[in-house]
């Protein structure tokens, strides 16, 4: 099954605790999860933090987690989605609306 | 057979709408026809804690709500009665057992609750 999870906050808050455990676990369940990063969850790009939770995303994407990234909300927070060392695809709005349309079910831990 | 609804509940009761509105959803759920799935997580968990005292304040003890809509999932459609969950990692974490809770919340780990988030297409995040 095809699952997208949307997230607008992190890496320190629970959203993005929740949304990282319940990709984990969908993951080991075999299904095909996508994170879609907006807001102010796109600081998970940013090479200078480095938390537990950020290292989890990187363990994910190693787990074949699919990760994404606004354009837009990046910019505004001064990251650069070219230079990302993670693994992201950056996308606009045409892209989450694809994403949402084309997947199973739709978590928005908003 | 009446559909499910999966009713995520992340936010505490007071200091926010959305525990409120999760038990509104819940209870509405109930009197639409749906059969409403309920679980428990992160601060959501403090929604099913005994002994809350509001008092004068502005706030509703939501424990209260929980218990009366508990009742109604389970004994107005007792042949398809609704769920009730909590996430044992939030209780342990916020150091709470089970008996500091209202009756009839089943404990389940966060691989059933992402579970239930992977099979139910109907639901709704508070």
């Amino acid at each position: 099954m095809k699952i997208t999870v949307l997230l607008k906050s992190g890496p320190f808050t629970a959203e993005a605790d929740r949304a990282l455990r319940s990709a984990s676990d969908m993951l080991a369940m075999g299904h095909s999860v996508h994170l879609y990063l907006l807001q102010d969850a796109v600081n998970f790009c940013r090479a200078d933090i480095k938390d537990s939770s950020s290292q989890d995303m990187g363990g994910l994407i190693d787990e074949k987690l699919k990760v994404y990234v606004l354009i837009q909300d990046a910019g505004l927070r001064g990251i650069d989605v070219d230079s990302v060392s993670l693994p992201v695809s950056g996308g606009d709005y045409e892209s989450i609306v694809e994403l949402v349309e084309s997947s199973d079910r739709v978590i928005g831990l908003l | 057979m009446s559909k499910d609804i999966l009713i995520v509940v992340r936010h505490g009761p007071y200091g926010g709408f959305q525990a409120a509105e999760a038990m509104r959803h819940a209870n509405g759920s109930i009197s639409l026809g749906f059969r409403p799935v309920v679980v428990l997580v992160d601060d959501g968990v403090y929604l099913a804690k005994e002994g809350q005292e509001p008092s004068q304040s502005q706030w509703l003890s939501l424990s209260e709500t929980l218990e009366e809509i508990i009742v109604r999932g389970l004994y107005e459609k007792k042949d398809n009665p609704a769920e009730f969950y909590v996430e044992q990692e939030s209780l342990l974490k916020r150091g709470l057992e089970a008996e500091d809770l209202v009756e009839d919340l089943q404990a389940v780990d966060h691989n059933t609750v992402s579970e239930l988030m992977a099979n139910n297409p109907l639901q709704l995040i508070f």
